[in-house]
């Protein structure tokens, strides 16, 4: 990162963060839904990533998707855009590490990012998507902004 | 906000972690209390015996399960989801994992536990072998995967209906 940057942070102008929320914050209240209503599935769409255990698949399966909710739904509103735009970059760089590590070890897995049953399959592609979203999401967290977020 | 040394600090870290912070919390009560009035509701921990898929079916390639259609030695089940617009391999059954009980009871009539069955999805083994081993549970015992997806099928010349029909459903119906 520049110094410029760091000095002074991105200005986005607004028409441009807002587009921005609504595509990071929408994919994730999208993403959201199928899993607040089947969380078993989601259970075993993570289980298939072989990497969670006994006691951390099912609070995971539980309170993953309300968080991608919440966040998803604070980032659309405006509502503590910062804290949303951090959450949703951490989310989405441990997805991108739970694809590289399935990846890794050819698991031929569905991804269960949106639907819990089916899908996409894990590849390079997921890859792709999920780095042009951590763009988005990071943007938005170095985004110097003109409002009070709260 | 302004640091110490006077100059403005455009990146204040504790803005930041306490809307973190609200947000995680928030995001725990509506969970809980989702968990909490919701049935079923899902152990806080895991069965994995449960998500341990059975591995031990014989798996196949589309050209034996083209053969085994030709031969009607199989029964075919299609373990994906419910979807009008997909492509179907004709005379088969569809059970899928989402609605598995509904699925097999309007089976049932038409199947004998020692029937050959054999199970193709969307080429993902993990999921057709969820299916296979609740197959297994309820007495099947001849149980077939077939590794491949509907368009290996197809490019291999096996009958299909739907939007991949054209070239194929003329020769076989």
């Amino acid at each position: 990162m520049s110094e410029a940057v760091v000095k002074r942070g991105l200005i986005l102008p607004d028409y441009l963060e807002l587009l921005l929320r609504f595509m990071v914050g929408g994919t994730f209240v999208y993403a959201s839904f199928y899993k607040i209503l089947d969380p078993a599935n989601f259970a075993q769409a993570v289980h298939h990533y072989r990497i969670l255990g006994v006691y951390l698949l099912h609070p995971m399966a539980i309170y993953l998707p309300w968080l991608e909710l919440v966040v998803g739904l604070a980032m659309i509103m405006g509502l503590a855009r910062r804290g949303a735009a951090l959450l949703t970059s951490l989310m989405t760089l441990m997805f991108m590490v739970a694809i590289i590590s399935a990846l890794a070890r050819d698991l031929d897995i569905t991804c269960g990012c949106f639907h819990t049953d089916g899908g996409h399959i894990v590849g390079i592609s997921l890859l792709l998507r999920d780095v042009a979203l951590l763009a988005g999401a990071v943007t938005l967290l170095l985004n110097r902004g003109t409002r009070r977020s709260f | 906000m302004t640091s110490s040394r006077g100059n403005i600090n455009l990146y204040p870290s504790r803005p930041i972690l306490r809307e973190t912070a609200i947000l995680l919390l928030v995001t725990l009560a509506l969970a809980a209390f989702s968990w909490a009035l919701r049935p079923p509701r899902l152990p806080l921990r895991a069965d994995l015996a449960r998500y341990e898929l059975a591995s031990d079916f014989p798996v196949i390639g589309v050209a034996a399960a083209v053969a085994s259609y030709e031969d009607d030695t199989h029964f075919f089940i299609d373990t994906r989801p419910a979807d009008p617009l997909a492509n179907r391999i004709p005379g088969a059954f569809s059970i899928s994992q989402e609605s598995f009980e509904e699925d097999l009871r309007e089976v049932f009539d038409f199947l004998l536990h020692e029937d050959s069955l054999l199970l193709f999805g969307e080429g993902n083994l993990l999921m057709i072998s969820a299916v296979a081993s609740r197959l297994q549970e309820r007495g099947f015992v001849d149980i077939t995967l077939m590794s491949d997806d509907i368009e290996a099928w197809v490019e291999a010349g096996g009958a299909v209906k739907g939007p991949l029909a054209s070239d194929t459903e003329a020769d076989h119906e």
